[in-house]
């Protein structure tokens, strides 16, 4: 069997397994479905509940697509700006990390408080989650130049724009990426946080509403879509890696 | 050619001074617009502000009104300070604590007029009677308002506080504990959470005993309607409208159950309609028991000094004068056809 046959069927049989004897357990053990629901009855709600579904799958997506592109702008924006401006690197920088370490939890009521009802608060979580490794992972690309090839441009008079474009940037492409993998994924625990606290659509309110109706399989449904998401997503920025920097090779162990 | 413009000109200036002087549909009054915030996520006594949303009450007094989900109640009373919410639903002691904060929000209409605290408990664990949780576990939330009154229902029913073991666990996580059996009590408010265990309890043979506070002499507000000094100060027609809009549409809703629960439960299709249905007819029975003379959403005097009192020594707060927690200035006089 091939590599990449491998790479499809095996978490597919892997996973398959794993709702089977999940199935069997329930049922054997006569667990009740408020507490975990059998494979079956998660099936059976997400059919039931599909236009239901559909509206707020989409209000999440927006929410995490649209934080993460500021993210992504904003993160590499400041890395730059980090890279080659000491005031920054010196005066903005311990405040990324400060918020990155501040519980997102606690401040999405505060964010909703002070921005009101609408998206606006839900897509700034979504940012502030994803916001420092973008910003990181390109500073640490940057950084990362090879001073031999900074001096062979220096010495074929290439201006700082220059050795920054040519050299430079896309020597950090490979971080920013590894940076965007982090990051897409945090955006949507970030986007879900928001609808936890502040929103009437989204999977995060399903999950919330489900919580408090004791409603499990459609809590396990709605997490089930927001896993599929994240795995979409992230495959989506593996497939734009290979797309902007395809001489990029990853290392590989060979077995 | 000249003349000929001249006096379009002045034909077209006279056309529209007259449009001007004269009143029409076209140029009247915009409605004002206000967010209502509730104190939760949807749940049963909630309901009852729908029909004045879908009826039309709030357009035949000139308002546009949305209606948004809460956070809990010290949430909806930051709201109506911050301005985020010209109106929110609070229970009366989230607002005690506020206003002993400095925190300038008023009640000026009450929903529950009896508290929706109530005691859930494992009659499988032994607890038949109130006395009966002594010795017993009862999980919750430090700031769930079920847990911060239990002394206070203790002392009114004759119970040892201090043998009740208290379990501190997150908000939701005390509904599956007390349903799996690893504790013995929860708090939870009727109305809101309360049918749940009634669906689940039936469905897995679980037996359930439940205490309502009030059944033992506690007396305090339930969900009452709040608004900062601020809007009460520079808006008090508009509040007088949206109050005379939604007690209208209270009464309706008590007085055509079956209806509002159907425009309750299509109004949010994501939420089970089995809940919903199950906290609006629970909603009832704290709506009219208790109900002032003159009608829906009158706050009395004494009443609201018990809240504040039991709340105070409770969570040991600066005292909160019963003027400042409270008027009945805006209501209109609003009773239900149907009784109790």
């Amino acid at each position: 069997m091939s590599e990449k046959t491998l790479r499809i069927i095996g978490p597919l049989v892997f996973m398959t397994a794993l709702i089977i004897l999940w199935e069997i357990v329930v049922r054997a053990f006569k667990v009740p479905t408020f507490l975990i629901p059998a494979p079956s009855k998660v099936v059976q709600t997400m059919i039931a509940s599909g236009p239901l579904l559909f509206g707020h799958t989409f209000v999440t997506i927006y929410e995490i697509l649209l934080g993460f592109a500021i993210a992504a702008i904003f993160g590499i924006l400041l890395a730059i700006g980090a890279a080659y401006i000491r005031f920054i690197e010196l005066c903005v920088m311990p405040l990324v990390v400060i918020f990155q370490v501040l519980p997102k939890v606690a401040v999405a009521p505060l964010l909703v408080m002070w921005m009101g009802y609408g998206e606006s608060p839900k897509i700034v979580v979504a940012f502030l989650i994803c916001f420092f490794s973008v910003v990181i992972n390109t500073l640490a690309g940057l950084l990362s130049t090879e001073n031999d090839l900074i001096d062979l441009m220096h010495s074929i008079k290439a201006s700082r724009f220059q050795i920054f474009w040519k050299v430079q940037f896309p020597n950090a492409l490979p971080f920013i990426f590894s940076g965007f993998e982090i990051s897409i994924t945090s955006a949507v625990i970030g986007a879900i946080i928001g609808e936890f606290v502040g929103s009437e659509s989204g999977l995060g309110y399903l999950i919330m509403v489900s919580q408090q109706n004791m409603n499990t399989p459609l809590m396990f449904v709605s997490i089930t879509i927001l896993g599929v998401i994240g795995l979409i997503l992230f495959e989506l920025v593996v497939f734009l890696e290979k797309i902007f920097i395809p001489w990029h090779e990853k290392t590989q162990i060979k077995r | 050619m000249r003349t000929l413009f001249k006096f379009a000109f002045a034909g077209f200036m006279i056309a529209h001074l007259i449009i001007l002087s004269t009143p029409s549909a076209a140029l009247a009054k915009e409605p004002d617009k206000l967010i209502f915030g509730m104190n939760a996520v949807w749940y049963g006594v909630h309901g009852y502000f729908i029909p004045a949303l879908k009826l039309g009450y709030y357009k035949d007094v000139n308002l546009d009104v949305d209606i948004k989900r809460g956070y809990g109640s010290g949430d909806a009373i930051k709201r109506a300070y911050a301005g985020q919410a010209d109106i929110a639903l609070s229970d009366l002691n989230s607002l005690v604590v506020a206003r002993s904060q400095g925190v300038q929000v008023k009640a000026m209409a009450v929903l529950e007029n009896l508290p929706p605290h109530c005691v859930i408990a494992r009659r499988d664990h032994g607890v038949k009677t109130i006395k009966d949780l002594e010795g017993k576990t009862f999980a919750g939330p430090k700031a769930d308002g079920n847990i911060i009154m239990l002394p206070t229902l203790c002392a009114l029913a004759g119970v040892d506080f201090s043998k009740i073991k208290l379990i501190t666990v997150d908000f939701l996580s005390k509904d599956p504990l007390l349903l799996s059996g690893k504790v013995d009590a929860i708090g939870q408010f009727q109305a809101g959470g309360a049918t749940k265990y009634k669906r689940i309890a039936k469905r897995e043979n679980i037996d359930l005993v439940w205490f309502p506070y009030f059944k033992y002499g506690f007396k305090a507000y339930g969900l009452s309607l709040v608004a900062s000094e601020k809007m009460m100060k520079e808006k008090p027609e508009v509040i007088k409208r949206f109050l005379a809009a939604t007690l209208k549409g209270v009464a309706w809703a008590l007085d055509n159950q079956e209806k509002a629960v159907k425009m309750y439960t299509e109004f949010r299709p994501e939420m089970s309609s089995e809940e919903l249905e199950g906290g609006f007819y629970d909603g009832r029975n704290l709506i009219m028991p208790g109900m002032h003379p003159n009608g829906l959403g009158w706050m009395d005097r004494e009443r609201v000094q018990y809240t504040i009192d039991v709340t105070v020594k409770a969570q040991e707060l600066k005292p909160v004068g019963v003027d400042e927690m409270f008027t009945n200035e805006l209501l209109p006089k609003i009773k239900p056809a149907s009784k109790e």
